[in-house]
């Protein structure tokens, strides 16, 4: 039996790391073509003008949603090689950054903003050691359980930082969340908390509330 | 760029076509293989200034082309495409000595500039 273990995760990855590969395909064939007519107008404006512009806005359109379309692609790309390791050195900024992509349709679902904080408030180059599969699940589990409690136009910020020597995720509710007590008392009744306390257990980490509740710490080391 | 010999070397047709038409446009001479066999015959057959060379292909991968053109010492600069969420492939194609690696999909301006300094490395050996 221990043969086939994680193999499933290993399939799920070779699956999606290929499919994947196939989409920025096409990605890239849609970027050429569409760059390519850009280049003909260039050289040959179309006769009238009013055409000119609804054709430049539908190529404008075309742009915008490949530069969409390939930031996801490199995200779930990454994502889908992430079982490729059972154990691999992750930039913490960067497992925020790539979780944080993966899940923003999740909080735009619930009318909640999802972001990572400016670069001045992450602390220096942090990396931790861990399996990429359980460490992008437990951030996701951890946006997941703000998610299921926080009201309309709340908003979620992700920092990586380092607390007295150990290395940890830090994930604040803004806005119109709940107050502190309310927060942690809704947090604690979730199963996804139950769900992220186990996963971070795994992990060989723990979670601890912020000095104003008004968030948790994911501490990897 | 406008005397330079280029050739794109992809499997998806399409892409590198359309690819080729853009470069034409913009007055570079440039040709196309589709498979790594049909790029080492083209580049066996006349010396092109750059060869872009997709790294993952059916048959011959796009190391393994790079390899022989090495091995040939064909002293054209290789950039090799890479559409991996890694750069492994790209890493390992610079230690095998290509000039450089670019992430699919491509900036065109962002290509034509790396032919150039490219070109102009070589120009300075």
């Amino acid at each position: 039996m221990s043969d086939i273990e994680g193999k499933d995760i290993e399939f799920f990855g070779k699956i999606t790391a290929s499919m994947t590969h196939e989409f920025k395909n096409v990605l890239a064939i849609i970027k050429e073509s569409s760059g390519l007519m850009e280049d003909i107008t260039k050289i040959a404006p179309l006769s009238e003008s009013q055409h000119q512009e609804k054709f430049d806005n539908a190529l404008k359109t075309i742009k915008n949603q490949l530069n969409r379309g390939m930031e996801l692609s490199t995200v779930f790309n990454r994502f889908a090689h992430a079982p490729d390791r059972s154990t691999a050195e992750i930039n913490l900024k960067d497992l925020a950054e790539q979780v944080v992509t993966l899940s923003r349709r999740f909080a735009r679902l619930k009318h909640l903003t999802l972001k990572v904080a400016p670069e001045g408030e992450h602390d220096g180059n942090l990396h931790i050691k861990g399996n990429p599969v359980w460490l992008q699940m437990a951030v996701f589990t951890g946006i997941e359980c703000c998610l299921n409690i926080l009201p309309p136009e709340s908003g979620i910020i992700l920092a990586s930082q380092s607390r007295q020597g150990r290395k940890c995720i830090r994930i604040d509710c803004t806005g119109n969340a709940k107050d502190k007590d309310q927060l942690s008392a809704s947090l604690e009744s979730e199963q996804s908390w139950k769900d992220l306390n186990g996963i971070m257990s795994v992990l060989g980490g723990h979670i601890e509330w912020l000095e104003n509740a008004s968030g948790f710490e994911l501490i990897f080391e | 760029m406008n005397d330079a010999k280029v050739l794109l070397v992809d499997d998806e047709e399409e892409f590198v076509s359309a690819l080729a038409e853009r470069l034409d446009i913009r007055g570079i001479d440039t040709r196309v293989a589709t498979d790594g066999e049909q790029a080492l015959e083209l580049i066996e057959s006349q010396l092109f200034d750059v060869i872009v060379l997709d790294v993952i292909m059916p048959g011959i991968s796009g190391l393994e082309v790079l390899q022989r053109i090495k091995a040939k010492k064909i002293p054209s600069a290789v950039i090799l495409l890479t559409g991996h969420g890694s750069t492994r492939e790209g890493v390992e194609g610079m230690r095998m000595g290509a000039f450089d690696y670019l992430m699919k999909p491509l900036d065109i301006d962002e290509l034509i500039g790396k032919m150039k300094e490219s070109i102009a490395a070589r120009k300075s050996e």
